[in-house]
């Protein structure tokens, strides 16, 4: 088997860093410059206040910020040249579907193409509330989520009727490229069942490539039960620099090197660097983590 | 008076590059502010002497391409002109907004309207007919998100529990304005605006504006609010008008009670980022010596 080389990624580690925008932008130009190929961000529009009846055991509150994907890259996308950006992963069935098409689309035409576009049902209800949007539909209503917005980006006019879109006219502007790409997050059956029908690509969330073979085998059954082929269908992991298990910790660079080989070997065609955990507010400390990460791979290679 | 100038989305040419160069070029050029209007889906812009060409790459969102804007420059504030926001979620509206306050530093100015057209309702899922009663509850619950960390709201057509964005604008607001000009919209400017779009119809001639703009006065006293804080945009169309010709409209607009200027360019059958901005900076520079705008 030929081997690949991983496509390498940075997560925005943006529930850490504070500064202003100047600073986004010199964190955003030091990943490109660290040859890394493509950035990433999470997707979260409010957060609940954990002081509400019945408490909050949920990861974010609505305190840890969240930059709005789309808004944010558009404006990194002014002061990069090659950096893909990499919504991991928006969720979409709480955002109106029109409104995602044309948002994304001009941040296509304003990045040239350098978009892709991951989307999630995500876990939060009290997001779901606030934005208006039925939480117990999302699995349903992003299947055909997916399906109005590749008509959306590849059509003159849509005429679409479905189950929860009525849409008939022109949309524009349409993205740089005739489309944006649509990966996926999630490991339930029916989201690795979706992924093999529907998506380019597939953010698993599995810590270690060890457990990655059976879900991966399930969405290629399910890819080659549509008429796709599997290997068609793009794979990002999830490298964290410093273990879930224990925040604060130094990072061990030639480990996470020795891991992200592991992950290669795998199979997988894209790894997301997160160098959150270690409590770095100062973005320079993050971008240098991603470089000396980056000599580490290269010198293990 | 502060200048403003319309982004030519409708014009074709508007490639990333022109974008960037375009708004570079209105910032030096000495604009206080840059106007993108929205249109989601299906509608016709309400401007005249556009032409639909079906093969169009422009139209861009506003506040996609206004946080691409900010990035290209550091002084010129950003209007949308407007955002039809009842068709939109208002939480995610605010959350946009507050992120392009941020990424701008400031320097969104969120016009909002209630819309015209039934298409983008349509298309994005909402009963056209109860516009103006769900904009009155979103302006209230997006400027709760502004300035609260913590938010719980129970409306008709909105609920929130113990809910919050982060991060939220510098200040805790942004600055809003409103396009319309019925009286019930008047009355809601007076109350909650920082500034009033005038309506396309009342475009047509400055001498149409002192009624409502009388209105709008006695509507802010009543509220406890000075007239003169209200800030009153209207056009200038560079389509049609020779320089000269344009800066009499101004003139025309600024002794008519007008506070903010805005060139609009689009439909003079210029074409590419270069002539647009070869037309603005004619007119401000004409401004300038006029002393129009400072």
């Amino acid at each position: 088997m030929r081997r690949r080389l991983v496509q390498l990624g940075a997560i925005f580690p943006q529930s850490e860093i504070e500064g202003d925008a100047g600073a986004l932008r010199d964190f955003a130009r030091g990943v490109e410059e660290a040859g890394y190929s493509h950035l990433l961000a999470f997707d979260h529009v409010l957060g609940a206040d954990p002081d509400r009846p019945g408490g909050w055991s949920g990861p974010y509150t609505n305190e840890t910020p969240f930059h709005e994907p789309l808004l944010l890259f558009a404006h990194l996308a002014a002061c990069t040249e090659r950096l893909e950006f990499v919504t991991d992963v928006l969720i979409l069935p709480q955002r109106q579907t029109v409104l995602v098409a044309q948002q994304a689309a001009t941040l296509s035409q304003l990045a040239g193409g350098r978009l892709r576009l991951g989307v999630g049902v995500g876990w939060n209800p009290v997001e779901y509330e606030a934005l208006g949007a039925d939480f117990g539909l999302r699995g349903r209503v992003m299947e055909e989520q997916v399906a109005v917005l590749r008509a959306l980006w590849s059509r003159e006019e849509v005429a679409f009727e479905g189950r929860y879109h009525r849409l008939h006219g022109p949309m524009r502007p349409r993205p740089a490229k005739g489309t944006i790409p649509i990966w996926m997050g999630g490991t339930a059956p029916p989201v690795l069942a979706r992924v093999g029908r529907l998506a380019e690509g597939w953010f698993p969330p599995h810590p270690d490539p060890g457990a990655l073979a059976p879900d991966l085998a399930r969405v290629h059954e399910a890819a080659e039960a549509a008429g796709r082929a599997p290997g068609s269908i793009g794979v990002e992991a999830h490298l964290p620099l410093v273990p879930r298990e224990r925040p604060g910790a130094a990072i061990d660079y030639e480990g996470a090197a020795a891991r992200a080989h592991r992950w290669e070997e795998s199979g997988v065609s894209h790894l997301a660097v997160n160098t959150m955990g270690a409590g770095w507010s100062a973005p320079g400390r993050h971008a240098e983590a991603l470089r000396r990460f980056r000599d580490a791979l290269e010198g293990t290679g | 008076m502060p200048l403003g100038v319309v982004f030519p989305q409708l014009d074709p040419a508007a490639e990333p590059n022109a974008v960037a160069e375009w708004a570079v070029a209105a910032e030096e050029s000495g604009y206080d502010y840059a106007v993108a209007f929205d249109h989601v889906f299906g509608a016709d812009p309400d401007h005249a002497g556009v032409v639909r060409d079906p093969a169009e790459r422009t139209r861009h969102e506003p506040l996609v391409l206004f946080a691409y804007m900010a990035a290209a420059t550091t002084r010129l504030n950003l209007l949308t002109g407007v955002l039809v926001l009842p068709p939109r979620q208002a939480a995610l509206a605010a959350k946009q907004a507050a992120e392009l306050a941020v990424l701008s530093e400031g320097r969104l100015w969120l016009g909002v309207g209630v819309g015209s057209q039934r298409p983008p309702f349509e298309a994005l899922g909402v009963d056209y007919r109860t516009r103006g009663r769900r904009i009155d509850e979103q302006l209230v619950l997006m400027r709760s998100l502004w300035e609260s960390p913590s938010v719980s709201y129970e409306g008709r057509f909105h609920r929130v529990s113990a809910a919050g964005l982060s991060p939220r604008p510098p200040g805790g607001s942004v600055p809003l304005w409103m396009g319309g000009g019925a009286p019930a919209v008047l009355a809601r400017i007076a109350r909650h605006a920082d500034g009033w779009l005038i309506t396309p119809r009342l475009r047509a001639a400055p001498d149409a504006l002192a009624g409502p703009l009388a209105r709008l006065h006695r509507e802010a006293r009543r509220a406890g609010r000075s007239p003169a804080s209200i800030g009153v945009e209207t056009r200038v169309q560079a389509a049609g008008r020779s320089v000269d010709e344009q800066v009499a409209s101004a003139r025309a607009w600024r002794d008519a009670g007008a506070t903010h200027l805005t060139l609009n360019t689009m439909g003079a059958g210029l074409r590419g980022a270069g002539a647009h901005i070869g037309a603005m900076v004619a007119f401000a520079g004409r401004c300038r010596e006029a002393g129009i705008a400072g």
